[in-house]
């Protein structure tokens, strides 16, 4: 039953789906790593840009680029609005203080959305007039190509800038010792704030991807945010190239499973991988020891 | 200290709004309370709201005519969040506000939660829950609005084996209750034909990625596929991946799978398919009516989501009307069973006496994005 065209088709769609569940997870690896907080909003992340972006495009029938840009020029104004409503009164309170406050923003989000928008999903138009474009018997979306060079050019811009600029290396370091950063006179607050709204960012970037993929519900990222929240456990929790991997990893392995053993249990494979994964390997693929962290 | 505490008070406030909203609006004088049980939160949210949107309109012309029996109908809708614990907390909520009858839940796997809640509290409840076996299980206090899935899943089969004359024949549904019954009727009915599936798959609500199942069903040979789902944003990513996926089939959706909200999504990637429905706004005077009020109010087309919460509320203002009561339950019941050719948007009631209201499929093709009328399959009529 073994055929090389069904194979490469799940190959292809899988690191698509992997792209995507890398991209949101590399907005939660990033806030734990800097910021030191799990983020359950991340879904939400995903969710408000894909109202915000369907809105402009389908409603006010804003252009294409225009669309995009205004999108992501709300989503750092959220990212701000974000750390100081939800974060930002209660640093310094115990990590859980602040998870509840995160689930408690999901929940707001999604609410608000529901009331906002009403409970049709949205469609937006795709830049791609193309449904599919097919290599020898492989069909694939060209958003689903678009996702995946996203993946790869935000990946090089996310390492130059945490490795080659001032202000990355101000990020490495109020993630690694926040007191000490702070006395070495790095405006910690500051670093802070500009971590939510490039986590915010990752989350815009997704949003508009996704919006004419998947449809826009006020439920949209809740399943997305599971798996990138998988993802970012396998790869190791904070860890960049770890959430990448994570995540491409999870999304074929899951439709692999699904294809070949049972597609019913698609969704528990995603989280039977995160429980291998802790069990043998703690850390997850580049993590520290989880233990250290705590 | 003080600061967690507010955004304890705040999210507790946030959390009961809805309970508040809902007893805030229960209270009028000389009305007949009807409960609505149906999906306002969570992932059928989509088609909860058409429902709502059609009980309200059914609500305003009853009122605008006078109510029944010298009452204003008080609709008062409660959130099962989409879950089967949230319908268990509704249809008791309903109870305490002493509702005389509900409308809904819709969902079978909800109906059967619900069943001995409903039975011990001896209260007429118009479900739509397609499964066969809910009206079966000796309640005396269900009654359904919607053909089930015997029904619809025999006239699929036979429309498949018979019109389209398909013998290699794939099934996808939804795991739920509702995608799995409706799954084994088709297979069942296609015995008839001497046939079985060649592949049948399943898949989870609000899943995204279809690829598996598709091309496991297309690597079986099939030359059609039935489609079993729930939740219209599933049923329109499994047509587009189908077409994505260059798979070139004749598709046979469950009414679910070509309601109005997967048109309005996948207009071209449901071009050509053909589906089961309950209800369709050129079949009778009644249809039309319904739909053009619709219309005019939210300017959207109605779909079985909305029509039958529609058909329940005026048939249960037709019954409370014929029954000469708004407060007795037991009569109320025999009523319903006791009606035949009252004709609503969905079709011709005539009640079985398990409480089986509607016989009749529909079978429709998408053209251009509208759907053609093909044919009425009668199925089994008692």
């Amino acid at each position: 039953m073994f055929d090389v065209t069904t194979f490469a088709q799940l190959f292809v769609t899988g690191l698509a789906m992997g792209s995507i569940y890398a991209l949101v997870a590399l907005s939660f690896a990033l806030l734990y790593k800097a910021v030191g907080i799990l983020n359950f909003a991340v879904g939400e992340f995903v969710m408000v840009p894909g109202f915000i972006s369907v809105v402009l495009l389908t409603t006010l029938k804003v252009p294409f680029l225009w669309a995009y840009l205004v999108t992501l020029g709300l989503m750092v104004f959220f990212g701000a609005v974000f750390q100081r409503t939800v974060y930002h009164p209660l640093r310094g309170r115990p990590f859980v203080t602040v998870l509840v406050s995160t689930i408690g923003a999901s929940l707001f989000l999604r609410n608000t959305s529901l009331l906002t928008f009403g409970a049709d999903p949205r469609v937006s138009p795709g830049l791609f007039t193309a449904k599919t474009v097919s290599f020898f018997g492989v069909f694939v979306p060209p958003q689903y190509l678009l996702i995946i060079a996203t993946l790869i050019v935000l990946v090089v811009f996310q390492y130059l800038l945490f490795e080659k600029t001032l202000l990355g290396k101000k990020m490495q370091a109020t993630a690694q010792d926040r007191d000490m950063a702070r006395l070495l006179g790095i405006p910690v607050d500051t670093i802070i704030l500009i971590t939510f709204i490039y986590a915010s960012l990752l989350g815009g970037i997704s949003g508009i991807l996704l919006a004419p993929v998947f449809y826009v519900t006020a439920d949209m990222g809740f399943m997305i945010a599971l798996k990138a929240f998988a993802s970012s456990i396998a790869g190791g929790l904070g860890s960049i190239p770890g959430a990448i991997v994570g995540g491409l990893f999870i999304g074929v392995v899951e439709l692999f499973c699904a294809a070949y053993i049972s597609a019913t249990y698609k969704d528990v494979f995603a989280f039977v991988i995160l429980i291998a994964v802790l069990l043998l390997r703690p850390q997850g693929f580049f993590g520290e020891k989880i233990a250290e962290k705590a | 200290m003080s600061r967690i505490r507010t955004v304890y008070v705040l999210s507790t406030v946030f959390l009961l709004f809805p309970l508040l909203a809902a007893h805030g609006e229960a209270q009028t004088e000389k009305s007949v309370r009807i409960g609505l049980i149906t999906e306002q939160t969570g992932v059928a949210a989509p088609s909860g709201e058409r429902g709502i949107r059609a009980t309200k309109l059914a609500e305003k012309q009853l009122n605008a005519a006078g109510g029944v029996n010298g009452s204003r109908i008080q609709v008062i809708t409660y959130d099962n969040n989409s879950a089967t614990q949230g319908t268990v907390n509704a249809v008791n909520k309903a109870i305490e506000d002493k509702v005389i009858a509900l409308s809904g839940p819709g969902r079978s796997t909800h109906v059967q939660a619900v069943s001995p809640i409903i039975k011990e509290n001896a209260i007429p409840a118009l479900i739509a829950g397609t499964a066969v076996q809910l009206t079966r299980q000796g309640n005396p206090w269900l009654f359904r609005v919607r053909p089930d899935d015997s029904i619809n899943g025999t006239a699929m089969a036979e429309f498949m084996a018979k019109d389209l004359k398909l013998t290699r024949i794939g099934i996808l549904h939804d795991a739920d209750a509702f995608g799995t019954g409706g799954a084994d009727v088709v297979a069942e009915a296609l015995k008839k034909y001497s046939q079985a599936p060649v592949r049948r798959e399943r898949y989870t609500a609000g899943t995204k990625d279809y690829t598996a199942q598709l091309l496991n069903i297309k690597n079986a040979g099939a030359e059609g596929v039935v489609l079993y789902t729930t939740n219209a944003e599933d049923a329109a990513i499994v047509f587009r991946q189908i077409k994505e996926l260059g798979i070139n089939w004749k598709i046979v959706g469950c009414p679910a799978a070509l309601s109005q909200v997967v048109v309005d999504l996948v207009k071209d990637a449901s071009e050509g398919a053909y589906g089961a429905v309950d209800y369709f706004a050129e079949a009778s005077p009644q249809a039309r009516v319904f739909r053009e009020g619709y219309f005019k109010e939210y300017n959207q087309e109605p779909d079985f989501q909305s029509a039958y919460p529609y058909d329940s509320l005026m048939l249960l203002a037709d019954v409370m009307r014929r029954a000469g009561t708004t407060t007795d339950r037991n009569k109320t019941r025999d009523t319903i069973l006791a009606t035949r050719g009252y004709k609503g948007a969905m079709g011709t009631f005539n009640f079985t006496s398990n409480g089986d209201g509607i016989h009749d499929a529909h079978l429709i093709q998408m053209k251009g994005g509208k759907p053609r009328f093909i044919r009425t399959i009668s199925v089994g009529q008692k």
